[in-house]
């Protein structure tokens, strides 16, 4: 396993042919199996709803994500006979609900869920967010609040959100410890409202530090094939990781990535080949909604990466 | 439909063949093998057009042949896909003249049961074609000619058919001006290369069709399940759910100036510093009046615009840009306007806006030739320069009149730098003037316009999408690796998209998969996405080998002095360079052409083209 190293150089240069061939084994239809088809807006409606588990169990996703609401509402009904999952985030998007009630709010939802769907345990998932604030402080509390919501979820699958653009570079490797030692299945690095989703360095880091036991789930700005192949790639490019127990990723636009894969397999090592400016997939170039230690942080690791020519002339 | 031993929908297998000057009529069918070989649409049209015309001929003598094409999508229900083509000898370029069209104009000549009308030879006295089903009409136009485009509209709907559809020219047409376009439906533009000068030069005002021939189509179960997968990934895809809906093709105003790559007074600047006077949202707020999409059409990029003074539509991303930042302009609604005195007299906005750009900084620079600088002069009363609003509304009227300066300004960048002695400052590849997207700033754009086949043009292949709008992905757009290889993808893919009779717009959301998905449950042929791009291949091989004949080489394929040569100064693509060298060279052995851009026998062969 891989250790903190300081100053090491963000991972943003993916080897062409491992990136290829991971690509090459995939189709469409099998990457649309690692999606949690996710919408956690404040003013999703019915329609959206069920145009969500439409596309869920036409391209056989691995859950529908949704607010904890939907449980008590038609989402349950939607998806039952089927093999989709209701996934349910909890605390979202802040993380800031005490531990008690965080339990109280995840019993609640897997209740109400298996009442309506009718479909006994295993057919629902929970995405926590953690208190990133107390984390920062005391580590302890982040393991007993994680350990705390995987109780109450009486085995469902627990996915734990740990807000990695509000972290430095130890601290997700340290946050990444304490969902690795926790009873949750999963990490997961953004609530996709933070300051940035998901980028390769991150999927990368947080897979070192909880080994193929656990998955590892990538949100926040996943709108095409592309963006999933490279935190697939940083995550989950070993073969026995490449399922949806130990790798999905998160998006409101799944058809995208169904339909930008068939592009990206027509000549996939010429796109590979084509690259992306590497400051927009640097965890340290999304700055302008950071605090100022963090955006100083950032600057510091900028002026020493070979690319910073790009960030020079904000060439992106 | 003609009785193809395969292929059982998508076309009515005939041809309607029409000669102006003996005022012949012809019915001809097209077989089963030229439509699985080269689809329709583009694809045919260059088939026929290198075929049926010698090397060499004047784009506006009577050899040259003029084809109105439909594309076997045409019909189906397939949302956008009411385009035609139409493919004749350029008078711009003296390449290929392929444009595509929306509106309903593609439906309507669909319907007529014909999926092509060949137009041949010259009349004696201005005419329009009325084609009425099988009954099928050459008429006067005398009381046409000199007419605006929505003048000529109207009146032909009132004395043909309300229901009919027209295409037809303007006074720009009808003076063979190199920049006189063909509008459909009032305000749609077959747009560049010059096309209306053929129609004008065979003194042809208008085709106006009407009809009720329904597409046959093979499996209409399959049909209608791939037509709905196809919108729910147009209704889901960024662009196409509802920026292009809401803003229309100008959403990308802002983008495109962000990355210093908005070509600024005739491509000197890369930033449009008023650019927020001339903005999508501005335009929007202001002047929008209401959508008024091509018939079929789910994607709903077209709005019908307003001022206090005049109706029309647009204007669209690239004319705002000619018109506005191009010539250095931020007044809307003068820009507005312009837009609508091309569009009525007929003429193309893009080269229209580039060419005053043009001359702006020729006069500035005090390089226009003598007679230009007094024409000019005698028309504004004084200096031409960049920033004069009132000038570029004088100018593109008399552009599209053919009157004064106009006449000379109305044949285009590279005729007109010619003149003055100044060939340098044309922005133009091939003769086509450059589009909005700074080869500076996107390299595969480069790559792009310098092998276009019909000169410097953004829509054979597309690939601002991944370059500067993170569709289907995002790619780094200085790079130059892969770019060669993923514009050989995306010519050969649009050259099928152009030839299906659906719009471009229909690949931010779909890919090669799902066209030739619905290719093959149209024509009841199973066209894997292989054999579909190789049919792109062939078309796109084709076009080249026309353009070889009439007399382009490597030396052609290239780009202008100053986007290779002088880097911007500022903004978010300052320093930076392409070198086009390498990627054409690249280019050329991808596509399994000479060193001279010319295609191998082994190649032709193995595309069937011999």
């Amino acid at each position: 396993m891989a250790q903190f190293l300081p100053n090491r150089q963000p991972l943003v240069d993916i080897p062409k042919d491992e990136l290829v061939a991971l690509i090459k084994g995939f189709t469409p239809e099998k990457l649309a199996t690692f999606i949690d088809v996710t919408d956690l807006k404040a003013d999703t409606q019915e329609p959206k709803i069920r145009k969500m588990a439409d596309w869920a169990k036409t391209y056989d996703c691995a859950s529908v994500c949704v607010n904890p609401v939907e449980a008590a509402d038609i989402m349950p009904e939607l998806l039952k006979g089927s093999n989709v999952k209701n996934c349910y985030v909890i605390d979202f998007p802040l993380g800031k609900l005490d531990i008690e009630s965080k339990a109280k709010q995840t019993e609640h939802v897997v209740k109400r869920n298996r009442e309506i769907r009718g479909e006994g345990k295993g057919k629902m998932e929970l995405d926590m967010v953690i208190n990133v604030g107390r984390f920062k402080r005391d580590h302890k509390y982040a393991l007993e609040e994680i350990n705390a919501v995987c109780n109450a979820a009486d085995g469902e699958l627990v996915k734990v959100i740990v807000r990695s653009s509000e972290l430095t570079e130890e601290e997700v490797w340290a946050v990444s410890e304490i969902v690795a030692e926790s009873n949750a299945q999963f990490i997961k690095n953004s609530t996709g409202m933070d300051a940035f989703g998901a980028l390769p360095d991150h999927m990368w880091i947080m897979r070192q530090v909880v080994g193929s036991e656990k998955g590892v789930k990538a949100s926040g700005g996943v709108a095409d094939a592309m963006t999933a192949m490279r935190c697939m790639w940083a995550a989950a490019n070993d073969k026995s990781l490449q399922n949806p127990n130990k790798f999905r990723f998160g998006s409101s636009g799944p058809l995208n990535i169904i339909s930008s894969m068939g592009w990206l397999l027509q000549n996939t090592e010429a796109w590979v080949d084509a690259g992306i400016i590497p400051c927009l997939i640097c965890p340290y170039h999304h700055v302008s909604k950071h605090r100022v230690e963090l955006r100083e942080y950032s600057n510091k690791r900028c002026g020493t990466c070979k690319h910073k020519a790009y960030r020079i002339h904000k060439d992106f | 439909m003609n009785s193809y031993k395969h292929i059982k929908g998508g076309y009515h297998g005939r041809l309607l063949r029409i000669d102006l000057t003996s005022r012949t009529i012809k019915k001809e069918d097209i077989s089963e093998e030229l439509v699985r070989d080269y689809v329709g649409g583009r694809g045919l049209g260059i088939k026929l057009l290198l075929e049926e015309t010698p090397a060499r001929i004047d784009p506006l003598g009577p050899e040259n042949k003029f084809y109105y094409l439909t594309g076997p999508f045409n019909g189906t229900g397939a949302t956008t896909s009411s385009r035609f083509s139409a493919v004749t000898k350029s008078p711009l370029t003296g390449t290929v003249g392929g444009c595509n069209s929306g509106g309903h104009f593609g439906l309507v000549l669909k319907s007529t049961g014909y999926d092509v009308i060949a137009i041949e030879g010259v009349s004696q006295a201005p005419c329009y074609i009325f084609v009425d089903g099988d009954n099928v009409e050459i008429r006067s136009a005398k009381h046409l000619w000199g007419l605006s485009i929505p003048e000529t509209t109207e009146t032909l709907l009132a004395e043909t058919n309300p229901k009919a559809a027209v295409s037809c020219i303007g006074p720009g047409g009808e003076q063979q001006l190199l920049l006189a376009c063909i509008i459909n439906d009032k305000h749609h533009a077959l747009g560049r290369g010059g096309l209306g000068a053929v129609l004008g030069s065979k003194k042809l005002k208008a085709l106006v069709v009407s009809g009720d021939k329904k597409t046959p189509i093979a499996n209409e179960e399959k049909v209608n399940d791939v037509k709905k997968r196809w919108q729910s990934f147009i209704g889901e895809a960024p662009l196409t759910k509802d920026v292009l809906k809401e803003y229309g093709t100008p959403a990308l105003v802002k983008t495109i100036n962000a990355y210093g790559g908005y070509p600024t007074k005739n491509f000197q600047e890369g930033v449009f510093n008023d650019v927020d006077s001339t903005s999508p949202e501005t335009l929007k707020e202001l002047y929008h009046e209401k959508p008024e999409p091509c018939r079929g059409c789910t994607i709903g990029c077209a709005h019908l615009t307003k001022t206090s003074t005049r109706r029309g539509k647009g204007p669209e991303f690239e004319t705002l840009w000619s018109m506005g930042a191009l010539c250095n302009i931020n007044d809307f609604e003068t820009i507005i306007h312009a837009n609508y005195n091309c569009n009525e007299l007929g003429i193309d906005t893009i080269s229209a806006g580039s060419t005053i750009a043009m001359a702006m900084e020729l006069s500035e620079r005090g390089l226009l030739d003598e007679e230009s600088k007094r024409l000019i002069n005698e028309t504004l009363g004084r200096e031409l320069r960049f920033g004069d609003a009132e000038a570029l509304l004088k100018l593109s009227e008399l552009m599209g009149k053919g009157e004064g300066i106009g006449k000379y300004l109305g044949n285009g960048t590279k005729w007109f730098a010619k003149k003055c002695g100044h060939p340098e400052f044309a922005m133009q590849v091939k003769g086509l003037e450059l589009p909005a997207y700074d080869a500076r700033a996107f390299t595969a754009m480069g790559l792009t316009y310098s092998t276009s086949n019909r000169g410097g043009c953004h829509l054979r292949s597309y690939i601002i999408g991944p370059e500067g709008i993170a569709t289907p992905f995002a790619i780094d757009r200085f790079s130059k690796t892969g770019k060669a290889r993923i514009v050989k993808l995306y010519q050969d893919n649009t050259a099928m998209i152009d030839s299906l009779g659906v719009c471009l717009f229909t690949s931010f959301a779909l890919n090669p998969d799902l066209y030739a998905e619905l290719l093959g449950a149209v024509i009841g042929v199973d066209i894997p996405s292989e054999e579909f791009l190789k049919i792109g291949e062939r078309i796109w091989n084709i076009e080249r080998i026309y353009n070889n004949r009439e007399g382009f080489t490597s030396k052609d394929d290239t780009l202008p002095n100053r986007i290779i040569n002088e880097p911007f100064k500022s903004g978010h693509s300052k320093n930076r360079k392409i070198d086009l060298e390498a990627l054409v060279k690249e280019y050329y052995n991808l596509r399994g052409w000479t060193s001279e851009g010319i295609p191998t026998t082994r190649k032709l062969k193995e595309l069937g083209i011999i």
